[in-house]
């Protein structure tokens, strides 16, 4: 089977999703959708305006190839164009408070430990600033270019602030203790 | 393990499994989004305007840093360049994780199957924009007909569709036992996948293939089925199927009741493999359908935070209409399915 150079997706598929094709954009939502998701949800910080984030991602993919130009990875695009329209969200203020459709009673939550939810909690407390460096560093695995270039600031900055962040992060869960 | 490898296990959700059939709808009914660029030609685009920008603005800024006195450093008083494309404007938020794994009503015990009839049901799709453009999508029709299945009677329902942006063809075919309405087996047939469940007792096993473009792979699991042993069970084929357990729910105004839904196990990383339907009929409505004219029940249907609405007619138990509805920055939209025909001819299965 051939694929796009170095993207490790069919040429076919990229092309069928390229002409619009509703199958083809299904596949390469069934293989990317849920990690873009997760990017997204930590981005702007709740599930509707997640959703609202890969909606549009996908909605706008099929235009959106007839730019791309198949170099690196295929996933590593997605991802960085999802970042982007995730701060573009964050930016434009246009988010959406999540509300509980009932109260909370009944609703059941993945296990997790004590320490996660510490360290949840720690995060939480972090200024804006700060934790979107922290996430996209720490838990996206991007490097300081890529956030530099995600976020419209200088390489250095982003090693500042992350460098902040970790130190009060460590300092939230030192005090918490 | 140090508290910086916790922070990869922080758990985030996962998007509703109906996320993928709104943004096929969305695009069917025309909607476009022009996407931000992925490349590295538009990292220097940024920095050349951003470099513009920055020397337009740096006598203003440095006076204002010169009035206004202290600074947050190298990173600079960030809260300046918020909505601004130098920075990010709000809060980045770790949120917790919630999923409705649990009934909130009582499991449904109570079933008048005999009510159950055979039938052919059409119902006409149609998208509507911010409560005003009308853009039909097609039809989908759901048959129940009665067959055999390991020797016992059951309910062999099957869904086909045409669907604009959606393509046509088949959904699940699935087999139903016709006294308890749990089904016993289920097979779907796409370009890309192949699926069966088999139901024994309190247990599931499927079988999964997936084709090209995934490479050729196949999934063999089993689980044991949540719930009451002997309460019915709805597949999740396509959102809020729920031909033929309608028909046989002894729906009254006060009504309410939780049914397990079945997922794929193969897709459980994704989304639980069984989730619970919480049912709660919330008023009465007549309402006027291209079928006629029905006297309904509304019923509400929860899964998770996802909800739907559901018009049941209260003589014949027939859905009548169903509606979601979804809202973003751009505007409001819902997806209507309206019954179109009905055709109470027994099938040939």
């Amino acid at each position: 089977m051939s694929t796009s150079a170095g993207t490790g997706i069919p040429a076919s598929l990229i092309a069928e999703a390229r002409a619009g094709s509703p199958d083809a954009l299904s596949a390469l939502y069934l293989e990317h959708g849920a990690a873009l998701f997760r990017l997204a949800y930590r981005l702007v910080g709740g599930r509707e305006d997640a959703e609202d984030v890969v909606h549009d991602v996908f909605v706008g993919l099929p235009e959106a190839l007839r730019r791309y130009e198949e170099r690196g990875s295929f996933g590593g695009w997605l991802k960085r164009v999802t970042a982007r329209v995730a701060l573009m969200k964050l930016r434009s203020g246009k988010r959406r408070r999540e509300v509980a459709l009932d109260n909370a009673a009944g609703q059941a939550e993945p296990p997790a430990t004590a320490e996660r939810d510490g360290l949840q909690a720690a995060v939480d407390t972090l200024p804006d600033h700060l934790r979107s460096v922290l996430v996209l560093k720490e838990i996206e695995g991007y490097g300081h270019a890529e956030i530099a270039e995600l976020l419209g600031i200088s390489e250095g900055a982003s090693r500042v602030r992350l460098t902040r962040a970790l130190k009060r992060l460590r300092h939230e869960l030192e005090s918490g203790r | 393990m140090t508290w910086k490898d916790e922070l990869h296990r922080i758990p985030a959700p996962e998007p509703s499994k109906y996320l993928l059939e709104r943004i096929l709808a969305s695009r069917a009914a025309g909607v476009r989004v022009v996407l931000p660029g992925g490349s590295p030609l538009a990292r220097f685009r940024s920095v050349r305007f951003a470099a513009a920008i920055a020397a337009l603005g740096a006598v203003g800024w440095f006076t204002f840093l010169t009035l206004v006195g202290g600074t947050e450093g190298a990173a600079g008083p960030n809260w300046l360049l918020e909505g601004t494309p130098f920075g990010p404007g709000a809060a980045l938020g770790q949120e917790r994780v919630v999923r409705d794994l649990h009934p909130r009503y009582p499991l449904v015990t109570a079933l008048e199957s005999n009510r159950v009839r055979p039938g052919r049901w059409t119902y006409e799709r149609v998208w509507i924009t911010d409560g005003v453009f009308t853009s039909p999508q097609g039809s989908r029709t759901i048959t129940v007909a009665a067959g055999r299945y390991d020797a016992r009677p059951v309910w062999l329902v099957t869904e086909s569709r045409r669907i604009k942006g959606m393509g046509s063809g088949s959904g699940d075919t699935v087999f139903v036992d016709q006294g308890s309405l749990r089904p016993l087996g289920r097979m779907l047939s796409t370009r890309y996948a192949f699926l069966i469940q088999r139901f024994a007792g309190d247990s599931l096993a499927e079988t999964l293939h997936v084709g090209p473009p995934h490479g050729d792979r196949n999934f063999q699991g089993g689980a044991a089925l949540p719930g009451i042993r002997g309460s019915p069970f709805l597949i999740s084929w396509s959102p809020y199927s729920l031909e033929p357990l309608i028909q046989a729910l002894p729906l009254t105004r006060e009504w309410r009741a939780s049914v397990y839904s079945v997922n794929w196990l193969s897709m459980a990383e994704r989304f639980p493999a069984f989730t619970p339907l919480d049912l709660r009929v919330s008023g009465t409505e007549r309402i006027s359908v291209p079928a006629g004219v029905f006297d309904c029940w509304t019923l509400e249907v929860r899964e998770g935070r996802d909800k739907f609405l559901v018009w049941v007619s209260r003589n014949e138990r027939w859905v009548v209409m169903k509606r979601q509805e979804w809202s973003g920055d751009s505007g409001e939209w819902r997806t209507d399915e309206r019954l179109a025909s009905v055709d109470t001819t027994p099938p040939t299965p």
